[in-house]
């Protein structure tokens, strides 16, 4: 046994939302899904190698979300992603002698064309174009604990009247983990963090045995946790719910004290899309008119009064050993935690350390490789060891009963987001399609085949109008329109589509057409909505 | 997602506040899909209506709840025979708000609405409590004839429990501190002064409780 006084569990939640428009050539929002490719699932899959490479022992927890697992095995996203990587291949080519006279920009132009070639490397040559047999490699090496969320990341608590939407949410959610990662996940990253009593009794029927509430959840669960945070509880149903341990939340997320903030860390802001004249970007902007991000960014945060003109270069060597000794300190920090929790409790505490996994990468870019320094700094030392919440349970099997409140993890640690002045209105709507589809699973159980395609797409459309980045875009004020478009249009689909089976008048090239566009799901029952 | 809660500056996240005068970063564009987003309320056309009778209850935080509410005509035009109003307009239409928590049928108050509302913010509730509402309409008289009735809802609780496991008491001194790098300070914004002192009171209802329970 190891001289270990506690436990670190790193636990990325990676989510998109199911963005696919095949209608389209170019579509902006599909590029939330190759950004998110380029530059963190395909950066965390190399330092995983790396790791591996280097002989590194750890545990690493990662919720795969559905739709982003169904659109990382879409034929048609992977060869878009291979177009948009050879555009930014061929930019960076044109950046190499753009900057010839310039040293400094020079040495990070090659930076970006190296990063995009190892990119193509890893996402085609060597994953065949699906970066979850990435992901499952991982796993079955032992290092990862991938677990599931919603279906399509569906916000729980403002679901739990309608039980058996509840119960899609997490059915299919299994199901496709399962189909494309061999087994049946052990633990669930509840969208949002949301949970509500009563919900871990649906997630025990399926097997699950533990999910992540933000600190509060835990906290102010009945009765006091005996060890605050710092352990699992049991909810009544036996299901493990594990306190996001607010210490290292705050290093990372916070303004003042987070790492991401750092000066010498590169600038999200300042990017070719807009900086370069139009004549010279346009290939690489959106419909070659409309300025976006590129990812080529040459600039540094420099300073918290700054402004985006004035920012300093990027220097790459310099913000690459920040990050290294910012995992130090993380580590080191966490280790002081659990010295003084070493006399506290009576038991080894568990900090759990919950992030989006975009914000490794995407946002902070430097994130990446602050992960891979955090986990093999942790392999070194003794005192502290990195598992995952259901290594946890094996070791410790025994944990006190403790009925956590309906919480989440957004702002203000309720149902604020997702319940607003600027999103309330879609709930009447999600509900009435809520309760039509179960309608419909319950009274149409032997339909012939086409009603029956009818019927599996209806329920494709009601769980892909159930995300909450819909609500969750509509309450932060960007990208309103598409959010509302998207609501609008999944909510209006599946009224159509009911009507049409209950008046026997399906309209069977329009379903098709659905099914080629929101194809999520292939495999879908709709019977999973009957009462 | 919790991006609400980034405060970094440099490093908003997607559909947070945009960066100074630029549009923010990748996901800053709108509007730009011209064809699928011109006539959007023509394009994807939701029913006003659902022809339900329905009063839904939702939990926003532990002070607030939100509510919904659709009713049929012929819902509407039976209650009002039996309350002997002709039209709507001269019914006086209210919401009642029962706390469940408090074990008394009396134990509600009422909120004047009209027949245009469709909706509802309910605040100043008690967090940990149960809440359910009819709306209906109440007569000059004092009699209220029911038009619809919610679910009901319990609100979260905001704060440690006061209720204590037996053996927790053992570890009482630690609790303070267990409590307190668990970040229990920080959730409430309190100064530490406050929170030791709240958490004091915590255990000293601990200690209370213990003295005059029965075991």
């Amino acid at each position: 046994m190891s001289k270990e006084k506690g436990y670190l569990s790193f636990v990325l939640h990676a989510h998109l939302p199911f963005v696919r428009h095949p209608d389209y050539e170019e579509f902006l929002e599909e590029r939330w899904f190759y950004e998110a490719i380029t530059e963190t699932y395909i950066p965390l899959i190399n330092y995983f190698e790396r790791l591996y490479k280097e002989n590194v022992d750890y545990r690493l927890t990662m919720s795969l979300s559905p739709p982003l697992i169904s659109m990382l095995t879409d034929s048609l996203l992977q060869q878009r992603y291979i177009k948009h990587l050879n555009q930014l291949i061929e930019l960076s080519y044109k950046e190499l002698e753009r900057t010839q006279e310039q040293p400094h920009l020079n040495q990070i132009a090659h930076m970006y064309l190296s990063k995009f070639q190892q990119a193509k490397e890893t996402f085609n040559k060597k994953y065949n174009n699906n970066l979850i047999t990435a992901f499952k490699k991982f796993q079955d090496l032992g290092y990862l604990e991938l677990i599931t969320c919603g279906a399509t990341h569906g916000y729980l608590p403002l679901m739990q009247e309608y039980p058996e939407a509840v119960r899609a949410q997490i059915e299919l959610a299994i199901k496709t983990h399962k189909k494309h990662l061999g087994s049946k996940p052990k633990g669930i990253w509840l969208p949002e963090c949301g949970y509500y009593p009563g919900l871990d009794e649906t997630l025990k029927e399926y097997d699950i045995r533990f999910f992540m509430l933000d600190t509060h959840g835990v906290l102010y669960a009945n009765p006091q946790p005996k060890y605050g945070a710092f352990a699992p509880i049991y909810t009544p149903s036996g299901v493990a719910a594990f306190g996001r341990d607010n210490e290292s939340a705050k290093q990372v997320w916070s303004t003042q004290e987070g790492y991401p903030g750092d000066y010498d860390y590169r600038e999200y802001y300042r990017d070719i899309g807009f900086d370069l004249p139009l004549d010279y970007i346009k290939p690489y902007i959106h419909n070659n008119e409309i300025r976006i991000n590129t990812g080529i960014k040459y600039h540094r945060i420099t300073s918290d009064e700054c402004d985006l003109e004035n920012k300093d270069f990027y220097n790459p060597q310099l913000a690459s050993s920040k990050a290294k000794r910012h995992a130090k300190d993380f580590i080191s920090k966490r280790i002081g935690q659990i010295e003084y929790l070493d006399d506290l409790i009576d038991r080894k505490p568990i900090l759990v350390a919950p992030y989006d996994a975009e914000l490794f990468g995407h946002w902070w870019y430097e994130g990446p490789e602050f992960l891979y320094h955090a986990i093999k700094s942790a392999s070194q030392e003794e005192v502290i060891d990195l598992i995952s919440p259901i290594d946890y349970l094996e070791e410790y099997p025994e944990n006190q009963v403790c009925q956590p409140p309906l919480c989440s993890w957004g702002a203000n640690g309720y149902n604020d987001v997702w319940l607003d002045s600027s999103n309330d209105w879609i709930y009447r709507h999600l509900h009435q399609a809520a309760e039509k589809m179960t309608e419909l699973a319950t009274d149409y159980s032997a339909p012939d085949s086409l009603t029956k395609r009818a019927l599996n797409q209806a329920a494709r459309e009601l769980l892909l109008a159930q995300s909450s980045d819909w609500a969750f875009i509509m309450k932060t004020g960007t990208m309103v329109e598409y959010a509302v478009k998207r609501t609008k249009a999944h909510i209006n689909t599946f009224f159509n589509l009911y009507n049409q089976v209950k008046t026997d008048s399906i309209d069977e090239d329009w379903l098709a057409k659905l099914e080629a566009k929101n194809n999520i799901f292939p495999e879908i029952d709709y019977q999973v909505y009957s009462r | 997602m919790k991006k609400e809660e980034l405060g970094l500056k440099d490093l908003q996240l997607e559909g947070s506040a945009t960066s100074g005068d630029r549009t923010s970063g990748t996901h800053g564009n709108s509007g730009h899909q011209d064809k699928p987003l011109q006539n959007l309320e023509n394009q994807y056309p939701l029913p006003k209506k659902y022809n339900v009778n329905k009063l839904m209850l939702q939990v926003k935080n532990p002070k607030w709840i939100h509510m919904y509410w659709e009713y049929t005509d012929e819902r509407l035009r039976n209650i009002l025979s039996q309350s002997n109003y002709n039209e709507i307009e001269e019914a006086p239409l209210i919401l009642r708000v029962y706390d469940l928590t408090i074990n008394d049928q009396d134990n509600y108050y009422d909120i004047d609405i009209t027949k245009d509302h469709d909706s509802w913010y309910l605040g100043g509730l008690t967090p940990d409590h149960k809440y359910k509402v009819e709306l209906g309409i109440l007569t000059k008289d004092q009699d209220f004839y029911s038009i619809l009735k919610s679910n009901s809802v319990k609100t979260p609780a905001n704060d440690v429990s006061d209720i204590v496991a037996e053996e927790w008491m053992t570890v009482n001194e630690d609790l303070e501190r267990i409590y307190i790098l668990s970040g229990v300070g920080e959730l409430k914004n309190n100064s530490s002064l406050d929170l030791m002192k709240e958490i004091k009171e915590i255990t000293k209802k601990s200690d209370l409780r213990v003295g005059y329970s029965s075991l």
